[in-house]
């Protein structure tokens, strides 16, 4: 038996959290991936697939090989526009001894029935709810059913597995509260136990004398907890959260890395870093007051400021050699007067830019063939780069409607004066591609990804202008 | 940020609108005593929120030091109207337990004694 987890696609309610990624998102103390893990421990399964799009970086940082499970983890990266079942289809034999399919945030609930003895005798089992389903199919005739998408709901009780989909963030807080409340002893690996007095507490926690802790809590590792505080009942906080004087706190959930202020009162809340949920009312809010809710782990901009000083450097030298070719092969261009064109694109930090370059002309001649070739055309782009309004490397900064939707889309932006799209030829640039492109950047950007990128560009202008 | 001062039968209205955050605090000051120096007598001062869409724990300060200084002169404050997401933080913050929360201004009137 063989296990396939798709973690494509973004639900929208983990963003109302700004949480870490779904699949990491804390269950009780430990993330959803993991349970799906122990599920397929639990169902013999020693091989896995993980097929990703989205935050495939936190996900094979996490899970690695899955050695830690004994699991063989296989990873694969999906392009948008797929249907999903479609790399199952691609090979059916491969799935012949059975299979274990979840797609989307789906949580294998244990109810007090629960056997791992029982599940391995379990045939089947098919939940399917707002796209989201986990699929357990032993013999080759279900599997492909399956497959063919003709296998209906087969439920079964018997194993004690009752899969919930998480559609929404109170969903998360509920499942969380039950964990805390006693629910975790179903999901222990054999030979753990949960304290008596229902206190889970981590490692390298500090938690001084003043402070009052009512179970059942939950408290990761590296915490510091502050004089005068009370927490609990009901309270799960994850690792790295510093907790200020006074403040009382019960019924939440505290993600990692949150920092919370002096005198404090969290009551039914979710809280992520400055972001805060009222899980009664499912009311969403950021708070970006130091004094009240922050973050305890600096963002990463080690990465980023360095990715920004290579582009800078190589932008230097490039618009260096540019500048006097341009001045003279722009001249003739220039003194027609329909030969410039206003171009609006996205800048750094949302800024609109607007400026004037020069445009191609309907029938371009050998003087704007050699323009082009030798990539004159962006300079008037470079020079925004040394002014830090552009990153030299990263997506499409046009300003067109395609763009906007696509902008919105992505986790983040890095509007630049080249992307992949530059280095291929025309008839390879679709929406579907561009789209791939943008998310591949994003997973694979480095100041070594941008250094490649900008010479392709440059070497493909260059082959451009010999083949014309 | 816009602030609305203005007095009613002896009651004191301020209406805010907009982000009642840092940037804004000094000029609600300035306005509040600019206003409440020009001697208006009132005997209780309702605080309009309603068009308050977020704030900040400086926004909340300033909003505890104008109570503090019309109880000086025995007037209460009451404060009226809180969108959802301003009520959050007037809930982690245990501000609910200083202020008197209406939820309409007619409410809050009704309650001035």
């Amino acid at each position: 038996m063989k296990a396939l987890l798709h973690i494509s696609g973004s639900p929208e309610w983990p963003k109302t959290l700004n949480a870490p990624p779904w699949p990491l998102l804390p269950i009780g103390n430990r993330p959803l991936l993991e349970y799906w893990f122990e599920l397929c421990v639990d169902l013999g399964i020693e091989d896995v697939q993980i097929v990703m799009n989205d935050f495939a970086s936190e996900i094979e940082a996490y899970a690695e090989s899955g050695a830690r499970w004994g699991l063989k983890i296989q990873y694969g990266f999906e392009k948008d526009g797929v249907d999903p079942t479609a790399h199952l289809r691609r090979s059916p034999s491969k799935w012949e001894n059975g299979l274990l399919h979840i797609r989307g945030p789906v949580f294998p609930v244990r109810t007090e029935a629960y056997c791992a003895d029982a599940l391995k005798a379990l045939s089947g089992l098919l939940v399917d709810q707002d796209g989201s389903r986990l699929m357990i199919a032993r013999s080759k005739e279900d599997v492909s059913a399956y497959l063919d998408g003709t296998l209906k709901d087969i439920r079964t009780d018997l194993s004690g597995l009752a899969p919930s989909v998480l559609s929404s963030a109170s969903d998360f807080f509920r499942l969380t509260q039950n964990m805390v409340e006693g629910e975790s002893q179903r999901y222990l690996t054999s030979g753990y136990q949960i304290t008596s007095d229902k206190c889970l507490i981590g490692a390298n926690t500090v938690i001084p004398p003043t402070a009052k802790i009512l179970p059942p809590v939950m408290i990761g590792d590296n915490c510091r907890v502050s004089e005068l505080t009370t927490i609990g009942p009901n309270a799960v906080i994850g690792n790295y959260v510093v907790i200020d004087q006074k403040t009382e706190m019960d019924n939440c959930i505290i993600l990692d890395g949150s920092y919370i202020g002096q005198n404090m009162e969290i009551r039914n809340k979710i809280i992520s870093g400055s972001h805060l949920y009222d899980a009664e009312n499912e009311i969403g809010l950021n708070i970006p007051d130091p004094w009240l809710l922050g973050s305890t782990t600096p963002a990463k901009r080690s990465d980023e400021s360095l990715r920004a000083i290579t582009g800078w450097l190589i932008a230097l030298p490039t618009a260096m050699l540019m500048v006097v070719p341009y001045a003279v092969l722009s001249i003739l261009p220039r003194v027609t007067r329909n030969a410039l064109e206003r171009v609006n694109l996205h800048g750094i930090n949302g800024k609109e830019l607007r400026y004037k370059v020069i445009k191609t002309p309907a029938n371009p001649g050998v003087l704007f063939e050699l323009f082009h070739g030798l990539s004159l055309d962006i300079f008037p782009h470079v020079l925004r780069v040394l002014t830090g309004k552009l990153w030299l490397c990263g997506h499409s900064a046009l300003l067109q409607k395609e763009n906007e939707e696509l902008k919105n889309e992505l986790p983040v932006y890095f509007p630049a004066v080249i992307c992949y799209e530059d280095a291929q030829s025309k008839s390879d640039v679709t929406p579907a591609a561009i789209r791939a492109n943008s998310f591949y950047y994003i997973e694979a950007r480095s100041p070594l990804e941008d250094l490649r990128l900008f010479f392709r560009f440059i070497i493909y202008r260059l082959n451009f202008l010999w083949a014309e | 940020m816009e602030i609305k001062c203005e007095t009613k039968e002896s009651i004191g209205f301020i209406t805010l609108s907009g982000a009642l955050t840092a940037g804004v605090v000094d000029l609600l000051h300035d306005q509040f005593n600019n206003w409440h120096s020009d001697g208006d007598e009132i005997a209780n001062l309702i605080v309009d929120m309603g068009g308050v869409d977020s704030m900040d724990s400086s926004g909340l300060g300033a909003l505890i030091g104008i109570m503090k200084k019309v109880a000086e002169n025995d007037v209460e404050m009451k404060i009226a109207v809180l969108q959802d997401k301003t009520r959050l933080v007037f809930e982690i913050t245990r501000a609910y337990k200083i202020f008197d929360i209406f939820d309409t201004v007619d409410e809050a009137v009704g309650a001035c004694a």
